[in-house]
């Protein structure tokens, strides 16, 4: 219980004394993890909406395949990632590994299909009728696909902070393609498994609550806009 | 809504540029580090300070010593840093590696309670002041979880031709919890224990163990730089990471930040600069 409490009083220190480290290491967390879910957003959104609007054969194989990639673990992307990154890799000359874009590389991947899964669900739970309703109201398809969206918002919003969710709070892939780098590209988690793995409890506790504080204050904004009355 | 998404757009699209700027061009290259010397913190200050002065990012990545040289013999890095001299050797030998450089070197201490009822204290051999603990039945801790200092001190055993065994002989079940852990552990028992000196003098203020036995060479840790092979690997980028090379051996940069890396903090250096250059430079 003293460590917890030893580690409240130093987050708000390090807040309080706008710690350039643990600033930095926040903002980097901030960066790496909302662009990855931008990306996974425009993928998987875009590639959900053509699953769940389509039909064709094997359609429940693709469904089921994204619904696994849902909980790939971190690692296993972080070890793909890092042997395709790998200079001899296939993907070597991008020269990309142990950088912040590295994490960016794997955490789309890991939020990709968590993003697709959930859109697939909204989409696919609109009522059948309304696509029918909204062309033969005179929309073009880009608009009608406009309407889905919006119609979609609240389960749509979810699929973001779920997304978020998972890539701001994973380790295993930050690890090892980032290389937690000193004021490079370490992020909060990877600094709290360090700190911990060298008894710095405080610290570890400390960067732990500021990382809650920041999804919770992310949620939050996410929640603003999900929650929100819809204009008349 | 659509303002709010444009706004939310153009603001990735800012960082996403910010981010591809910091990265294009520069010239990097990649290291295979042991995790010791990167979690001590020495490694990052080496590299934060060699990048202010040449402009070259190095990224490293921490590993065992296995492993940082098996990642190197696919040709993914460009130098690695390590500490098992029969390893490298290998390494070497099969032409992953150009050569091994010393770098520096930390070391083991043997701590125990102040009166010292083993009666160790100045004992220039370590293995001769295990057998006077074994011989003196007085308790030892041992942190027992094969890490790298468990198995050191293991070795320190087997140098001394003992087998510890007997009620004085504790392994603390915790002992995987880390170094830390297992010397406040032995503090409370006043017991005797194979301690790295880094997270002696980190405890050193809460703890009432003193070292009693230090320097003999059977308790230093070598750490060495080897440059990976260009000959076998084309791609490696042999220039930067020979750059680097010779700023770390260098008395007048990277060893003299080797050599007082720890003194503010604990009024004692933990690693102790080794290279060749640094030798030359301190003889005369």
């Amino acid at each position: 219980m003293d460590l917890i409490l030893e580690g409240l009083i130093k987050a708000f220190h390090l807040f309080l004394t706008l710690d350039p480290e643990v600033l930095g290491i926040t903002w980097l967390s901030i960066k790496v993890s909302g662009l990855a879910t931008f990306i996974s957003v425009i993928i998987g959104v875009s590639s959900g909406m053509i699953v769940a609007l389509t039909r064709f054969p094997g359609k429940k194989f693709v469904v089921s395949v994204v619904n696994t990639g849902m909980g790939l673990p971190p690692v296993v992307v972080g070890l793909f990632v890092t042997v395709f990154l790998w200079r001899n890799g296939p993907l070597g000359f991008l020269n990309i590994l142990y950088t912040p874009t590295a994490i960016i590389f794997a955490q789309a991947i890991i939020a990709t299909p968590i993003v697709m899964g959930i859109s697939i669900a909204a989409l696919q739970n609109l009522p059948n009728k309304l696509r029918l309703q909204i062309l033969s109201l005179g929309a073009t398809r880009v608009q009608m696909v406009w309407i889905l969206i919006r119609e979609a918002r609240l389960p749509l919003m979810a699929a973001v902070m779920a997304g978020f969710g998972g890539v701001i709070s994973e380790v295993g892939a930050s690890i090892m393609v980032g290389g937690n780098i000193k004021g490079y590209s370490r992020v909060l988690t990877t600094a709290t498994v360090m700190e911990t793995g060298r008894g710095n409890f405080d610290v570890a506790f400390a960067i732990s609550i500021i990382l809650l504080l920041l999804v919770f204050l992310v949620n939050y904004i996410f929640t603003l806009i999900q929650q929100r009355e819809r204009p008349r | 809504m659509k303002r709010l998404f444009f706004i939310c757009m153009i603001s990735m699209l800012a960082l996403i540029a910010n981010l591809t700027l910091a990265e294009a061009g520069d010239k990097y290259l990649l290291l295979a580090s042991t995790i010791g010397p990167v979690d001590a913190g020495i490694v990052p200050l080496l590299e934060e300070q060699f990048e202010s002065k040449t402009g070259i990012r190095v990224r490293h990545v921490g590993a065992g010593t296995g492993e940082a040289l098996k990642m190197a013999e696919q040709g993914n890095f460009d130098l690695v840093l390590v500490h098992a001299r029969s390893l490298e050797e290998k390494f070497v030998r099969n032409g992953f590696g150009t050569e091994r450089i010393p770098l520096m070197y930390n070391d083991f201490v043997l701590v125990g309670p102040a009166a010292d009822p083993a009666g160790i204290k100045g004992t220039k051999s370590a293995a001769e002041a295990l057998k006077k603990i074994a011989a003196q039945g007085v308790p030892f801790i041992s942190r027992g979880d094969k890490s790298g200092t468990h198995v050191a001190e293991m070795e320190l055993w087997a140098k001394s031709g003992l087998k510890p065994a007997g009620p004085w002989y504790q392994v603390y079940e915790k002992g995987n919890e880390g170094n830390a852990p297992t010397l406040r552990y032995a503090d409370q028992k006043a017991a005797y224990t194979f301690m790295d000196r880094a997270t002696y003098l980190s405890l050193k203020n809460s703890i009432k163990l003193v070292v009693l036995v230090e320097k003999d060479e059977a308790l230093l840790n070598f750490i060495s730089l080897i440059p990976v092979n260009p000959k076998k690997f084309p791609k490696v980028n042999s220039e930067d990471a020979m750059t680097f090379v010779k700023w770390l051996t260098s008395p007048t940069e990277g060893q003299k930040i080797i050599s007082n890396f720890g003194r503010e903090k604990y009024g004692q250096p933990l690693f102790f600069p080794n290279s060749t250059e640094w030798q030359a430079a301190h003889k005369q």
